[in-house]
């Protein structure tokens, strides 16, 4: 199967000339999942945000990062853009903290979706409502009207999952998103991913500190 | 910043000399140069009744800088007594003395400060001015730092180390002095960096309108005050110089306080 | 709902309030407006007394404070000893004009301050901020006068014809001069509103910067700024008075003025009542749109 993601002699510096990453390679093929592991400070952040290049700027970033036969390196920032959220997604590490608190959750689903697809206003509306089921079967019409401080953490989480996942990317980022949550909280969120995952077909790669939650989600893991 | 610094001292070292750097007293009058251009003579000219603009300016300084300082320094008290008293008696007291506050904060100030200056007589003699100027600043002005440490009295009384203190048997009098009035003291420092100058202004913009010091005394309001009329200016360009003056004397203030509040932020 | 309600009966209690300070403040004021007449030897005593019945001068001031009340609920705000007629017509046109002039110098300070506020919180350390930044902390301090004057002066020296009399210049004056504070708050708010972690996962979902920065990071940044407009308008309106007075525009400011050199207490209570009338309005106003603009007041968690 050809490799989805090739990253090859990876190289990041920051401003500070500090270096947490010295030419670092992976691969994942389409619809793989892949575990990084790492203890915290080994560059894991870096690496997953490397890849829709979020990092700060004046910040240096050598090697090859090919996805789906392009060259994310030599992609101007317009090209970026598009990419992020419709082609490669990024799960922050505190999903139920990454709602905006003054918007309701319609809307905030929506801006993502009408950035990678321009549709008219009602078309829009029902295709949020479309994907909103997919994670809210019995009460998707609540959540949508719901301000984020309505709603309880997970199903926060499910909002941002359904946000970042609304444009069917091919690649999912994943960056500890559940090092936050007690343990019952977490087996909820990683059982909803895997699935997510399974369903579809995307590739993922998902950092962690924590080797359990990488072998629950994943199937083949490398450390870092 | 500290140029600036540098230049408010300076202003203020020559309003402290203010004779020995000027030539002539600022109401003497020299009636054959009337309206004369700046010059060797008068450096910034001299108005229709013939009398030194820099002695003016220089002397105006002293009354106006005067009234600002006491005004800041007298409001800044009242707050730092009614907000503290507030924010330890708390209960009936705390309620009543926030009502007011908001009362005063309400208001638009500059009503007010009119309405206020009312209460005295028109026209009177200048020490009689400085003392209503003062009342009527403080009277108005204290809101905004009572406000201040109240809040600050109020997060103070909740942290550890004085919740500590006081189960070691520590007097209100010794919170007050250890970790009250340490904890009030830049920001009021801060407060009044602010406050000066806006009282300096308000000393200005009083005379300038006719209800503050009247032109035979020097301050700086009632030296704008002579060029509220347009044919001063198309007669006697110079006239305006003393105005330029202030603006540049605000800026110093303004970049000061700013900096000011910048180390406080930081600080915290 | 209630919430508001209970806000409109405090606003009317401190107007009340206003009222009463104003009025004793007056009352403790020596002299009044007979007070030239009674000295100047050509009006006999008896004419002065009989003015002084008229206006109701010889009554105790409680009575009169009942009166002056009375007056107001019926529209009038009294009759102005100078110029013999309710002040309610003395007032009308001059209001209206001083509204005029704040309400434009408030819509431009806040349409020029808050998008520049915006984006120089974004791109913090540009030319921009860099220049607008330091405009704003020189400008600060600036007190109104001082710039009328300057804006006086600058249009004498530089030939751009008569500045007094017309709005355009009060507005622009008026506007520099409330400029610094709302774009120093906008910046900072907006600024910390940037390092909510939204803004990053917007971002990885393909945003751009304009996106974020004014459909998402602006909405989230209101609630201090909705605070300030109300603290703003209230700075324009005590601003107002001078500019008006330098740059000779015939609002209330003039009015109030003269009413104080006559000592026409009505007036000058009038004057008074309708700048805090305007301020608890716009504090109001500022309440009705907090609630608007942040859901975590409006609908709280059940």
């Amino acid at each position: 199967m050809a490799a989805l993601l090739q990253i090859a002699n990876l190289r990041v510096t920051y401003p500070g000339a500090v270096s947490p990453l010295a030419g670092v390679a992976l691969e994942v093929a389409a619809g793989e999942a892949v575990g990084v592991f790492g203890p915290s400070g080994a560059g894991k952040s870096t690496l997953l945000r490397s890849i829709p290049r979020l990092l700060p700027a004046g910040t240096r970033i050598e090697g090859t990062i090919r996805f789906d036969g392009m060259e994310l390196l030599d992609q101007p920032e317009s090209a970026m853009r598009r990419l992020r959220g419709r082609r490669v997604a990024y799960i922050p590490q505190a999903p139920a903290e990454a709602l905006n608190p003054v918007l309701p959750v319609e809307t905030q689903v929506a801006e993502v979706l009408r950035v990678h697809f321009p549709m008219a206003r009602t078309a829009l509306r029902a295709a949020v409502m479309e994907r909103l089921v997919r994670y809210f079967p019995e009460n998707a019409a609540r959540i949508a009207r719901a301000y984020p401080h309505e709603l309880s953490g997970g199903e926060r989480q499910r909002v941002v999952i359904c946000q970042v996942l609304c444009a069917s990317p091919s690649l999912l980022l994943a960056d500890e998103p559940t090092s936050a949550l007690d343990s019952v909280a977490q087996l909820d969120f990683l059982r909803l991913l895997r699935q997510t995952q399974e369903q579809t077909g995307m590739s993922l790669i998902f950092v962690s500190h924590d080797r359990a939650v990488l072998r629950f989600v994943t199937t083949r893991q490398v450390s870092l | 910043m500290k140029a600036c610094l540098v230049f408010l001292l300076a202003i203020h070292l020559l309003a402290a000399m203010a004779g020995f750097v000027t030539a002539y007293p600022p109401a003497e009058q020299h009636r054959e140069n009337a309206w004369e251009a700046p010059g060797a003579r008068f450096p910034l000219g001299t108005d229709g009744l013939g009398r030194d603009q820099w002695s003016r300016l220089v002397h105006g300084a002293r009354i106006s800088l005067c009234s600002g300082l006491a005004a800041g320094v007298l409001s800044a008290g009242l707050g730092l007594l009614l907000g503290g008293v507030a924010g330890l008696a708390g209960g009936w007291v705390d309620r009543m003395v926030t009502r007011l506050m908001e009362l005063f904060l309400a208001l638009p100030w500059m009503y007010l400060l009119l309405a206020a200056r009312a209460f005295f007589p028109l026209e009177t003699d200048a020490r009689v001015v400085f003392t209503a100027l003062l009342l009527l600043l403080g009277a108005i002005g204290w809101a905004r730092p009572a406000r201040l440490v109240r809040g600050i009295v109020m997060s103070v009384k909740e942290r550890e180390s004085v919740l500590a203190a006081r189960g070691f048997g520590a007097g209100q009098w010794y919170l007050l002095r250890r970790h009250i009035v340490p904890e009030t003291l830049p920001a009021l420092a801060t407060y009044l960096s602010l406050a000066i100058p806006q009282y300096v202004a308000a000393e200005v913009t009083l005379s300038f309108l006719g209800l503050g010091f009247s032109g035979s005394t020097p301050s700086w309001g009632s030296l704008v005050g002579s060029m509220g009329s347009l044919d001063v200016l198309t007669d006697a360009w110079w006239m305006g110089l003393p105005v330029v003056v202030l603006a540049v004397v605000f800026g110093c203030y303004s970049i000061v306080s700013s900096a000011l509040a910048e180390t406080q932020r930081q600080g915290r | 709902m209630t919430f508001l309600l209970r806000r409109l009966g405090g606003a009317l209690v401190q107007l009340v309030a206003v009222s009463a300070l104003a009025f004793a403040l007056m009352e403790l004021a020596p002299g009044d407006y007979l007070e030239d007449m009674r000295v100047n030897p050509q009006i006999p005593a008896a004419t002065v007394a009989r003015w002084r019945a008229e206006f109701g001068l010889d009554q105790p001031a409680i009575v009169r404070y009942g009166r002056w009340v009375r007056s107001v609920a019926s529209g009038e705000f009294g009759v102005s000893m100078a110029y013999g007629i309710p002040v309610s017509e003395l007032i009308a046109g001059r209001l209206g004009r001083t509204v005029a002039l704040s309400l434009l110098a408030l819509g431009l300070t806040w349409l020029l301050a808050l998008p520049c506020g915006v984006w120089c919180a974004a791109y913090r350390g540009g030319w921009l901020d860099r220049l607008l930044g330091g405009g704003a902390t020189v400008a600060l301090a600036l007190p109104e006068l001082l710039v009328g004057l300057l804006v006086l002066q600058g249009a004498l020296w530089a030939g751009w014809g008569p500045v007094s009399g017309r709005i355009g210049p009060a507005v622009a004056v008026l506007a520099a001069v409330s400029f610094p504070s709302v774009f120093r708050h906008t910046r900072s708010s907006v600024g910390q509103s940037l390092r909510l972690p939204f803004v990053d996962h917007l971002r990885a979902a393909g945003l751009s910067e304009t996106r974020i920065l004014f459909r998402h990071v602006l909405p989230a940044s209101l609630n201090p700024l909705v605070s300030l407009l109300s603290l703003s308008l209230a700075g324009i309106t005590s601003a107002s008075l001078v500019v008006e007075v330098t740059l000779s525009w015939p609002g209330m400011g003039q009015l109030l003025l003269e009413a104080i050199l006559a000592r026409d207490v009505a007036v000058v209570l009038a004057a008074v009542m309708v700048a805090a009338t305007l301020l608890q309005v716009a504090n109001l106003i500022g309440d009705g749109l907090l609630y608007l603009a942040d859901p975590r007041i409006r609908r709280r968690p059940a």
